[in-house]
């Protein structure tokens, strides 16, 4: 490339004022928001939504109230923390994307599905962000096993909704 | 104002602090929060989105600990996850439609709520130059000149060439310097 067509070597860009970078600099700290005692509070809550075993019971727990099996076509034999083997959460997640969204559902069991919907997008926005930096394997397996946990939820839940919609 | 690459946390606080210690983990956040709220803050200069942001980071912060390996200093690694929760939020289709509403550049000073500015009429100035930045202009200046990061650095966060990184600074001091030059145009002239 020419020199004077080189934007690394480009004459025209203006030098830096040094005096702009130390009118910056002498800008005070931002205070944060809050303190530890209530930072520790959200982390403790956020930790919490993200354990999936409440989420599982309340799905069975919900399937029960509904008067349904808690099975969905994809469940899988092991208790909730072992590891959920990836074929399975795909078979789920695949089943769930052929699903009809109904219109009329019950409240309490469209909140769990909205909770988990929403507990997946966040997940993959996780996702997104490890895989981008590409120097977090470990990081990168622990939340797609979340994910999985959190897709064969929802499908008891969905699959509960389906169920008792054919006994109506 | 304090350098996010300047914040050095001893090795047994972070070893206590990756034990879920509470006193550990309180010193280790009061070290980094200022300086990762200073850097949000700046960036996406709006309070509301920068608590959410703020939030996120530290959280992600103390939830991945255990894979920091000690390669850059403590705050420069929190800095960088800032960074990175910056750059979702701008880049998210959410930011562009609050930026076609005209509302993204609204100047702020970034005091707890309830608490009232000291009078500093240079650093308002300053805050109200910055702000009149793009967000991308905004995150290569202060990165540049605050944090103290390389061309290098900033192209490689952003994705982009050391030449983007360049211009943008270079435009964006342009702005500043007739931000805080009088202009002839507005010197008042006798009647």
């Amino acid at each position: 490339m020419r020199p004077d067509l080189d934007p690394d070597t480009a004459p025209d860009l203006p030098v830096p004022d040094p005096r702009l970078g130390q009118r910056l600099r002498a800008l005070p700290d931002a205070l944060p928001p809050y303190g530890y005692g209530e930072f520790s509070r959200r982390l403790a809550r956020r930790r919490q939504r993200r354990d999936p075993a409440p989420l599982r019971l309340l799905a069975a727990a919900l399937a029960m109230l509904d008067g349904t099996p808690a099975a969905a076509p994809s469940q899988s034999a092991g208790p909730a923390s072992m590891p959920v083997a990836a074929p399975l959460a795909a078979n789920a997640e695949r089943w769930l994307n052929a699903q009809p969204r109904r219109a009329i559902v019950r409240v309490p069991t469209q909140m769990a599905v909205t909770e988990l919907e929403d507990q997946i997008a966040a997940i993959d926005d996780q996702l997104t962000a490890v895989g981008l930096s590409q120097s977090q394997a470990g990081q990168l397996a622990i939340l797609q096993r979340d994910r999985a946990q959190l897709v064969e939820s929802l499908a008891q839940v969905r699959y509960a909704q389906i169920l008792v919609a054919g006994v109506q | 104002m304090t350098r996010l690459a300047e914040i050095r946390v001893a090795e047994g606080l972070i070893a206590g602090a990756r034990t879920g210690e509470p006193d550990a983990q309180a010193r280790i956040y009061a070290l980094l929060a200022p300086g990762v709220f200073a850097l949000i803050c700046r960036i996406v200069a709006n309070r509301a989105v920068a608590e959410d942001l703020f939030q996120d980071t530290m959280m992600t912060v103390f939830e991945q600990l255990d894979w920091y390996r000690g390669e850059a200093p403590l705050g420069a690694w929190a800095g960088r996850i800032a960074l990175s929760r910056c750059l979702m939020f701008l880049r998210s289709p959410w930011h562009r439609a609050r930026l076609s509403f005209g509302s993204a550049a609204d100047v702020e000073t970034f005091l707890p709520f309830g608490q009232v500015p000291e009078p500093n009429p240079e650093g308002l100035d300053v805050e109200r130059a910055l702000a009149s930045l793009t967000p991308t202009a905004r995150a290569v200046v202060w990165l540049y000149e605050v944090e103290g990061w390389s061309h290098e650095e900033i192209a490689r966060s952003f994705g982009r060439s050391v030449s983007f990184s360049k211009s943008q600074l270079a435009r964006a001091h342009q702005r500043l310097r007739a931000w805080f030059e009088p202009k002839a145009s507005q010197t008042c002239a006798p009647t």
